[in-house]
């Protein structure tokens, strides 16, 4: 017995050190593995930003150079001369800023009646919000477009906005969260007297605040790249978004390839470098978002 | 997935007397109200309008004519839809299980990996490129697509002679579906993360404790307990492959000739370049059925699949 005891001990921490060392290696297989992937989705955005600094030459080189010889800004000079960047810039931040905001204002408020209170016709009310998010695009966008032309509002921001202020995924979103919250807090309020309103102001919207920036972002990002409706009907060129205005820098210039990605390059750089501070909230959304169903 | 929302009939509601329970419905009226009206205004109704308008004749300017099913009969002898229709089949082939082969493939090697923050730095660096404006993205893929572009200089220090991708008939459609995967895999990754996290940690210790090897314990643990989410995955990329019309419009515009016109781009051009409303609308009707009996099957399936050991 006591013989063999030191034995076991010594086979029992070779087996361990074999084991660690197994798990070491399988750890920098994975990471190897990962960071080629990683290479796979980073080497394209390099590309964009060291090609937004080539002369047009440089870029139809064969085989292609790496790095631009001067690292001049004449690219990024001529798109604003080209186009209202900028302008396109602005109009894509006030649109994505105030439609976020709108969707928030309207479906708070309406996914906490949906989650919290009792009312006739709820489940048709609700039904209708689900509904708008499982009909594609294709089916509504025709006769939305036929409704905003006969209003008299083509080609103006208010066609941009109206339609998009009500949101059912955001009360889809909303609404799972304040399902998930718990009553007593709200009853707590309700037995002391309070009505359903302090309850919502004082309870369930402090409560509700990570979720309600959540929604937020998505929707911020939704908007920022919509391009189908913008394109429908947002005309004149003093009035386009991003999206839109790179198409129509790609119709102008698709034989400058450094300016067309010099457009690429200011425009994808904002939004992936906001979303390496909130990445949290919004990967929170996204999940919730494919849970849609 | 979901609770069910709790069903807890509450003492203080119980006592409630029937001006209190007006005063409940009256003050969710006034909640809902602005976001109802304009789902009504913008979704309902649009819906009716369409199946209403998909009916007539309308081109949009001038007076439109009550045709009946005219338009569906056409859009099945309409030799334009049935070419879109094969591309974006052939195009979905291409996307879908390749696309959440790869999700499901990166997000376990992901979940696998020890320390914490590599996790995050991973999961952030491959959701990436869903943070981007498509156009932008898509006219950057058209420059690493061109004959003498990145992709090809790559393929080339591999000995493979790259093709014209999106100059050719035969390979524009995997072009879009290469770009579309790259683009749209970060969905799936964390859709797969969050269902691996909730897989029990003590399952893989009883496992590693009866000997089983990891393959093992991905085949007969990790795989049982995701595969709601692998159906779901797989359905919404489904869903958004047989929509798919930015990516074309942007990398090959429909071409060359049309072999990239996918179904979203034909009802498209069909609306809004040749005002043929009437039969644009019936068209969308048509890939709308296949649309939503995809969501119908998801759902039944998610009911059927939840795991009620989880809660």
């Amino acid at each position: 017995m006591t013989r063999s005891e030191p034995l076991r001990a010594e086979v029992l921490t070779r087996r361990d050190v074999s084991l660690k060392a197994r798990a070491r290696g399988s750890q920098a297989a994975l990471l190897g593995l990962l960071t080629l992937g990683a290479i796979a989705i980073l080497l394209p955005f390099a590309w964009m930003i060291l090609t937004a600094f080539k002369t047009p030459a440089e870029a139809y080189t064969w085989p292609p150079v790496w790095l631009p010889a001067k690292w001049s800004l004449a690219n990024f000079r001529q798109l604003f001369d080209t186009i209202p960047f900028a302008k396109m810039f602005f109009n894509s931040v006030w649109t994505s800023v105030l439609i976020a905001s709108l969707n928030i204002l309207s479906a708070a408020p309406a996914a906490y009646a949906f989650a919290r209170l009792r009312f006739p016709g709820q489940g048709l009310w609700f039904g209708s919000h689900l509904l708008s998010l499982m009909i594609p695009w294709q089916v509504t966008i025709i006769p939305v477009f036929l409704l905003i032309r006969s209003l008299g509002w083509y080609d103006s921001f208010t066609a941009l906005i109206v339609p998009s202020i009500a949101s059912g995924f955001t009360v889809f979103l909303l609404f799972q969260f304040f399902r998930s919250l718990p009553r007593s807090l709200e009853e707590s309020v309700l037995i002391d007297g309070g009505s359903w309103f302090t309850a919502l102001r004082h309870v369930a919207l402090p409560a509700a605040k990570g979720a309600i920036a959540a929604a937020w972002l998505f929707s911020f990002l939704g908007n920022w790249q919509s391009f189908i409706w913008p394109l429908i009907v947002l005309q004149s060129s003093e009035k386009m978004l991003l999206p839109v205005g790179l198409l129509s820098l790609q119709n102008q210039y698709s034989v400058n390839i450094p300016v067309l990605m010099a457009g690429a390059t200011l425009s994808t750089l904002p939004t992936v470098i906001a979303y390496l501070f909130v990445q949290r909230y919004l990967t929170d959304a996204a999940i919730t978002s494919g849970l849609k169903g | 997935m979901q609770n069910a929302a709790p069903l807890v009939t509450l003492t203080a509601r119980k006592r409630r007397t029937s001006p209190m329970r007006r005063q409940e419905a009256l003050m969710a009226a006034l909640l809902i109200l602005p976001s109802t009206l304009g789902i009504l205004a913008f979704a309902v109704l649009p819906i009716a309008a369409s199946l209403g308008i998909s009916l007539t004749d309308w081109g949009g300017l001038s007076k439109p004519n009550f045709v009946g099913l005219q338009n569906y009969g056409a859009a099945l002898h309409d030799p334009r839809a049935t070419s879109a229709l094969s591309h974006t089949l052939i195009y979905v082939l291409l996307a879908v299980p390749t696309g959440v082969l790869i999700s499901l493939t990166l997000a376990v090697w992901i979940n696998n990996l020890k320390a914490g923050w590599l996790r995050t730095v991973f999961r952030t660096v491959y959701y990436l490129p869903m943070v981007t404006i498509g156009v932008a993205v898509a006219l950057l893929w058209q420059v690493l697509l061109a004959p003498q572009g990145l992709v090809n200089l790559i393929l080339g220090w591999l000995g493979i002679h790259g093709p014209n991708w999106l100059g050719s008939p035969a390979w524009v459609l995997p072009a879009v579906a290469v770009f579309s995967v790259w683009q749209g895999s970060g969905q799936g990754i964390i859709l797969f993360l969050a269902s691996l996290a909730s897989v029990p940690r003590d399952l893989y210790e009883a496992a590693q404790l009866d000997g089983a090897r990891p393959f093992e314990a991905f085949r007969y643990i990790t795989l049982p307990m995701i595969s709601p989410t692998v159906f779901l995955v797989l359905v919404l990329s489904l869903i958004g492959a047989l929509q798919v019309f930015e990516a074309v419009l942007v990398l090959s515009n429909g071409g060359p000739g049309d072999s990239s016109t996918t179904v979203a781009l034909y009802i498209y051009k069909t609306a809004f370049t040749f005002f043929k409303m009437g039969y644009a609308s019936a068209l969308a009707w048509l890939l709308a059925v296949i649309l939503i009996g995809l969501m119908v099957l998801q759902w039944r399936n998610q009911s059927k699949w939840v795991n009620y050991d989880q809660v």
